[in-house]
């Protein structure tokens, strides 16, 4: 590595890192009083609290946010594509009102959006459930899923199906064994979004899930709320671990070939 | 090997008519070269072979088998596109295993297929490679080797080698002969290219406006034109207006035997290679001109003389004339073509 290389290296390392530094003090902290820089005492008391004391509560947090982060992700999928398709590929009338719709529940205020359903959701008798929730997270996660697979399509070559299909292939096979291995950088970064939107998810999860559904975000702000910074600090490390096993796990799908195959 | 039939083909795009009552048939083993300008509608012709795009009427016949009924995939041809459309999630040996994957060939004589096509197209030792990592030539040979191993019953070629240079496109035109004497496969090619057509195929086709105008050798079709379009687009441009009479055709300065049925207005074509130049004589009845232009383009050079009825284009090798000489001009009388002035449009 050359010196800017190097340069380069630090400096990201330095400005993604940097927030997590006072974490991890916090969390190995006994004793940290104003004015010290440093904690003054050291030790595991947070750690032992996340693992033993709250550790059914946090791992059922850690369980219910995995899995609305996964379904969440996968409908943003199922929708995303075929709708990322649609726009990429054809014109039709109504077309820029379809990207204007798309982008509401992203610029209107997200608190909005949840009172308002929420209301709406209390009559139809999805507030306080699984299923409720998952259906205000899709509000903000389905919007960008669409938009990333709408792109991946604009680049998109239907030539390569038909290929495919003077080749032998049955139109399911065309889309098992062609579409989706063609778009696949494009389907991990709409699925990584979803995940990661839905994985952050508080006022939302909060407003409509009504303290029934305890995610990880929930617990935290619990937590916050306690003053108890050590822990707080702990299980903020907790709630960035999974997200950045998503990340770092689709990373290597997404930097392997990148997005050459699309065209 | 196989036949391939089409009888009063028909397609629209919406209202659009784009071919009309199309006929044509494919001997087993032969070439034919589906020649004709830019959106003549000669891959749309090809798609509708391929099962994919339905035409509007008309029939489509595998040997001797009626095949409208059939999607794509369960059709007996494999197209190929003017780009390789590689697949790039899969190497060089899995494109090519792509079809005996999807028509469910598997083991030992999948295997062996595989290979000896990649012996025919020369990509031994390159099967694992990535198709990004491959030149123009090597991808659209993978492309060649992925539609012959599946043994169709009718190759589709679509312009397959229009993005290669000149060097390379040779050499893929006889890849394409040799290809054809190994395995006798029944090719359509599409192309634009007439020195294309000529050098690959058995038979030529060609489509103007939607409709098949003359078919045949590629010298028959070159030399002798069956109408004024025809020989227009084989670039015969030198029209002499004139009329046809007791089995003679009339010019203002040539008379010509001609077979064809008396009519008060007819042409006369002629290819430019073909008119002769010759020094001047003072006096002489014969037609005269002046070079007016001579731009040089390689092996031969493209003169125009000015006559009395118009410009006249001449090729020629390495000329000796002079810009603003007078020139007498010859038409030799075999190498007229004529027509009734009616089929000009």
């Amino acid at each position: 590595m050359n010196g800017r290389g190097r340069l380069l290296f630090w400096t990201i390392v330095l400005s993604v890192g940097m927030p997590f530094v006072p974490l991890l003090l916090w969390s190995f902290s006994e004793r940290w009083f104003f004015p010290a820089l440093w904690p003054q005492d050291f030790g595991l008391r947070a750690w032992g609290y996340v693992f033993t004391t709250a550790g059914s509560q946090i791992l059922g947090g850690l369980t219910t946010s995995c899995l609305l982060a996964l379904t969440t992700a996968a409908i943003s999928l199922l929708v995303g594509i075929p709708a990322g398709r649609a726009l990429g590929l054809y014109n039709f009338p109504g077309k820029r009102l379809v990207a204007l719709v798309l982008i509401m529940p992203i610029i209107v205020p997200p608190l909005a959006v949840a009172m308002g359903l929420h209301l709406w959701f209390i009559r139809l008798g999805l507030a306080e459930t699984f299923a409720g929730v998952v259906l205000i997270h899709l509000t903000f996660c389905v919007p960008y899923a669409i938009f990333v697979l709408w792109g991946v399509f604009s680049d998109y070559n239907p030539e390569i199906e038909e290929q495919a299909r003077t080749l032998g292939a049955s139109a399911g096979r065309v889309v098992w064994s062609v579409m989706l291995p063609m778009i696949l950088p494009g389907v991990t970064v709409a699925a990584l979004f979803s995940f990661l939107l839905s994985w952050s998810q508080y006022l939302s999860t909060l407003i409509i899930g009504g303290g029934k559904l305890l995610t990880l975000p929930i617990l935290l702000f619990a937590l916050m709320d306690s003053g108890d910074r050590p822990v707080a600090a702990a299980v903020s490390l907790v709630f960035v671990v999974p997200a950045f096993v998503a990340l770092v796990a689709s990373a290597r799908s997404i930097g392997r070939r990148g997005l050459q195959g699309v065209r | 090997m196989g036949r391939l039939e089409l009888r009063e083909l028909t397609i629209r795009y919406g209202a659009k008519t784009v071919i009309s009552e199309l006929n044509l048939q494919l001997q087993d083993g032969e070439i034919l070269s589906l020649l004709g300008p830019s959106g003549a509608g000669k891959s749309t012709v090809l798609k509708a072979v391929a099962g994919l795009l339905p035409p509007f009427s008309g029939s489509i016949a595998i040997n001797g088998q009626p095949a409208d009924h059939l999607p794509a995939e369960r059709r007996d041809t494999v197209l190929i596109f003017q780009k390789p459309l590689l697949f790039p999630f899969l190497n060089v040996g899995q494109n090519i295993a792509f079809g005996l994957r999807m028509t469910g060939h598997r083991g030992a004589a999948a295997r062996q297929r595989i290979e000896r096509m990649i012996a025919i197209t020369g990509l031994q030792g390159l099967e694992l490679r990535r198709v990004h990592q491959l030149s123009g030539g090597q991808q659209q040979r993978v492309a060649l080797a992925r539609g012959l191993v599946l043994e169709p019953s009718i190759l589709l070629l679509d312009e397959p080698f229009s993005s290669l240079d000149a060097e390379l496109r040779e050499q893929m035109r006889e890849l394409i002969r040799t290809i054809q004497q190994q395995t006798k496969t029944t090719m359509l090619f599409v192309t634009h290219d007439q020195s294309e057509a000529f050098g690959v195929s058995d038979r030529v086709a060609l489509l103007l406006d939607g409709r098949l105008r003359q078919t045949g050798p590629p010298e028959q079709v070159f030399y002798r034109p069956a109408d004024v379009d025809v020989a227009r687009f084989f670039g015969c441009n030198n029209v002499l207006p004139g009329s046809i009479r007791d089995g003679y055709f009339h010019g203002a300065r040539v008379r010509v035997p001609t077979e064809r049925a008396d009519c008060n207005e007819a042409v006369a074509m002629i290819r430019p290679e073909d008119v002769r130049l010759y020094p001047a004589v003072p006096g002489s009845d014969r037609p005269t001109g002046r070079i007016s232009g001579i731009r040089f383009q390689g092996a031969m050079s493209r003169l125009t003389v000015t006559t009395e009825d118009g410009p006249v284009s001449v090729l020629s090798i390495r000329p000796h004339w002079h810009l603003g000489e007078l020139v007498g001009l010859e038409f030799p009388a075999d190498r007229l073509h004529v027509f009734p002035a009616g089929q000009e449009k």
